[in-house]
């Protein structure tokens, strides 16, 4: 078999804790974005235009959906007759069955698989985020390094810093230091959760780190600074472009805003850099002689009879007569009855928004709605 | 294991819809924002549960072949059955029988037991299965679909031991046969209950595609059960600039409104700039408005720019048709 340069292992098992009703029964980077896609079709798409045709998705939490979305990944051109995307769910052995314990784990677990191809590099991915990367530069880079391991990063805001996991370099790029939150930053590179390793370096630490009693089996807590305390050449890729992880209801309902302002932030058809997933024959949309949409996007078999501003009204939705959406995301096959009234919120998946509701977020604290969570129909929020 | 075979006879077909049949065949001509005339049919066979497919198409097929491909998004991409193009053979004669007979071994390996045959692309949402139970409850050599008030669609279903010895001994065409009322086979009339768009020229073609903006007629055309399949490309959701004003409108993905729009149809990927204004129009895919440029019942075929300010006025009577990829100035 030919071996293969790159393998890439996209981490998909997260449950996305901040995420309230969106994930109860769906895995985060299964969560829909953008009237269309849903987040797992950045990291899938930024390998099949990085030229990387043999992704792994290790999934956990609640994967049904992301499982039938990715199938054998033919809207990414992920369905090859050698490598292709894998769904790698934990799974029974003669020794017993387990559960993944941590990132780390996760990849140690799989490492027969990615063996099969016997790769020089290994690519770690998550699908927690929004961003559009070639992969191939940040191999390049780690390349020219000759590092065993490089880290992405981006530059975050100084007074933001604290949140994230920070890479201290020296001015060659390469890592002195990796903090997790600090107190008091000395560098404003956050860790972007995409790594590079050799992969035999990287297999001897998955093995030694399994090992160790009261390790959380965690790139970023454990095998990464074990890594740096073994003085290992660990370097840092600069990315510049937009990246989002949509980790919270305000983080994910601000990636989606950015998409309406007058020139957003990146493109979805960019004609070599496509957004690609999984697409679904619906009639166009149909927008009704009272129906008035403004400043936002609607997608395909929508039924617009009411009012939409500023929003993102996802594929099959309905806006009845007199309903107003504005400033907000409606998520895929969801109803907003006649004459209710949702602004700054996000609506779930398929959920009925009833007739003359009244739902209000405001900026810093968006409203979710869904239909297991109907005593949010009524309430005002109290700053107002 | 499917019942019938589908099988389009694409090359007797004349209909002149001006410029969006100057380069392409009737059964690629864009229909309802996202579709192609061939889709609606193929789409009901599918849903009949058909799996093999054969299209005998005429000159101008290349956008056709384009569309099809494989026939994947048909769900026709099989390893057994599938979707089979057969271009006009050159040294035949092009008329139905010639072109059959030539390709008999397609027949005569297919598997089905029953033949549906269309001569056309006919815009409606069939119940195939309804149509194979009473072809076989009533026994007739042929059922032919005709419309409710009776108008025949020329779709024909019959018996594979039919359809081949009508293409062994049918003398000059087999539809002229199967439309002559003296034949010795038994034709029966199934009566297709639902909406079938009327596009017999281009005034028809922008009726019907007006059509679409009436709720019943979407439902019974764009109907959820059996689902209209077309070819599916990659497109964001439509963006509304913060000028637009669209009303009663049939838009596609990937288009950028920023200006007005009222009683259109618009397909995938247009682009309609600030202070443009559209009424009463069809555009294609990928053209551009430019600003200030107002247009009333107009169509616009793919590709098209029409510069800014420009002014085409037409009216009910008299549509202005723009074709794929001129610069109006």
């Amino acid at each position: 078999m030919k071996q293969k340069e790159v393998v890439a292992m996209l981490l998909a098992g997260g449950e996305g804790k901040r995420l309230g009703n969106l994930t109860t029964h769906v895995a985060k980077p299964a969560v829909p974005y953008g009237g269309k896609y849903r987040i797992i079709d950045f990291p899938l798409s930024n390998c099949t235009h990085s030229g990387i045709d043999t992704v792994g998705v290790l999934t956990q939490y609640e994967p049904l959906l992301l499982h039938s979305y990715i199938g054998i990944g033919a809207p990414w051109d992920l369905d090859r007759k050698y490598g292709g995307v894998h769904l790698l769910p934990p799974y029974m052995q003669k020794s017993g069955g387990r559960w993944y314990k941590g990132t780390a784990n996760a990849i140690y677990e799989n490492i027969q698989f990615i063996e099969q191809y016997e790769p020089q590099y290994v690519l770690i991915l998550s699908g927690d985020h929004i961003y559009q990367m070639d992969y191939t530069k940040l191999l390049d880079h780690h390349k020219v390094s000759g590092a065993d391991a490089t880290i992405s990063v981006r530059e975050v805001p100084w007074d933001e810093a604290h949140r994230f996991g920070i890479m201290n370099t020296d001015h060659n790029g390469t890592v002195l230091e990796f903090e997790e939150k600090p107190v008091q930053p000395q560098n404003n590179l956050a860790s972007m959760g995409v790594y590079i390793f050799s992969w035999p370096v990287l297999k001897q630490y998955l093995v030694d780190d399994e090992q160790k009693t009261g390790s959380s089996h965690d790139f970023g807590k454990d095998v990464i600074p074990q890594m740096l305390a073994d003085q290992l050449k660990v370097s840092s890729y600069v990315f510049n472009g937009y990246w989002k992880d949509v980790g919270t209801i305000e983080s994910l309902w601000e990636a989606n805003m950015d998409l309406l302002q007058e020139e957003p932030p990146f493109s979805l058809k960019d004609r070599f850099w496509r957004l690609r997933s999984v697409n679904h024959s619906l009639s166009p949309q149909y927008i009704a002689p009272t129906g008035f949409v403004k400043g936002s996007m609607v997608s395909e078999g929508c039924n617009v009879y009411g009012t939409v501003e500023h929003s993102i009204l996802s594929y099959g939705s309905v806006v009845e007569e007199g309903a107003t959406v504005s400033h907000s995301v409606v998520m895929p096959n969801a109803v907003i009855q006649k004459g209710a009234q949702v602004h700054h919120a996000i609506v779930g998946e398929k959920a009925i928004v009833p007739m003359g509701a009244y739902i209000r977020g405001h900026h810093g604290e968006v409203m979710l709605y869904d239909d297991a969570n109907p005593s949010t129909v009524f309430s005002v929020s109290s700053s107002l | 294991m499917s019942a019938m075979l589908g099988l389009f006879y694409l090359a007797d077909l004349q209909t002149d819809l001006g410029t969006l049949t100057k380069h392409r065949c009737l059964a690629s001509v864009p229909f309802g924002g996202r579709y192609r005339m061939i889709d609606f049919l193929l789409s009901s066979m599918v849903h009949a549960g058909v799996t093999n497919v054969g299209v005998f198409t005429n000159r101008k097929h290349r956008s056709l072949m384009d569309h099809l491909g494989t026939g994947k998004d048909w769900e026709l991409d099989r390893k057994q059955d599938g979707l089979f193009l057969f271009p006009p053979d050159p040294l035949e004669e092009s008329t139905d029988v010639s072109q059959f007979r030539a390709n008999r071994d397609f027949f005569e390996k297919s598997p089905q037991a029953y033949v549906l045959l269309s001569y056309g692309v006919p815009v409606l949402n069939m119940n195939g299965k309804d149509l194979l139970n009473e072809h076989v409850k009533e026994e007739a050599d042929v059922t032919q679909v005709t419309t409710m008030d009776g108008t025949p669609i020329d779709v024909f279903l019959m018996k594979k031991e039919v359809f081949l010895g009508l293409v062994d001994e049918a003398p000059t065409s087999i539809k002229a046969v199967l439309q002559q009322k003296d034949s010795n086979l038994s034709i029966h009339s199934y009566e297709h209950k639902g909406y079938v768009a009327d596009l017999t020229s281009i005034s028809h073609y922008y009726k019907a595609s007006m059509d679409l903006l009436f709720p019943s007629i979407r439902k019974d055309l764009l109907n959820e059960k059996r689902h209209v399949y077309t070819k599916l490309k990659d497109d964001p959701a439509t963006k509304y600039g913060s000028r637009a004003a669209v009303r009663h409108s049939f838009i596609a993905d990937g288009c950028f409104i920023e200006g007005e729009v009222e009683n259109c149809i618009l397909f995938r990927g247009v682009h309609v700039k600030k202070g443009a204004r559209l009424s009463n129009c069809i555009i294609l895919q990928k053209s551009i408005i430019e600003e200030g440029a107002s247009l009333r019942y107009c169509i616009i075929d793919k590709e098209v720019e029409v510069e800014a300010r420009r002014r085409i006025h037409g009216s009910k009577d008299d549509l202005q048709m723009l074709g794929k990829k001129c610069v109006k100035q």
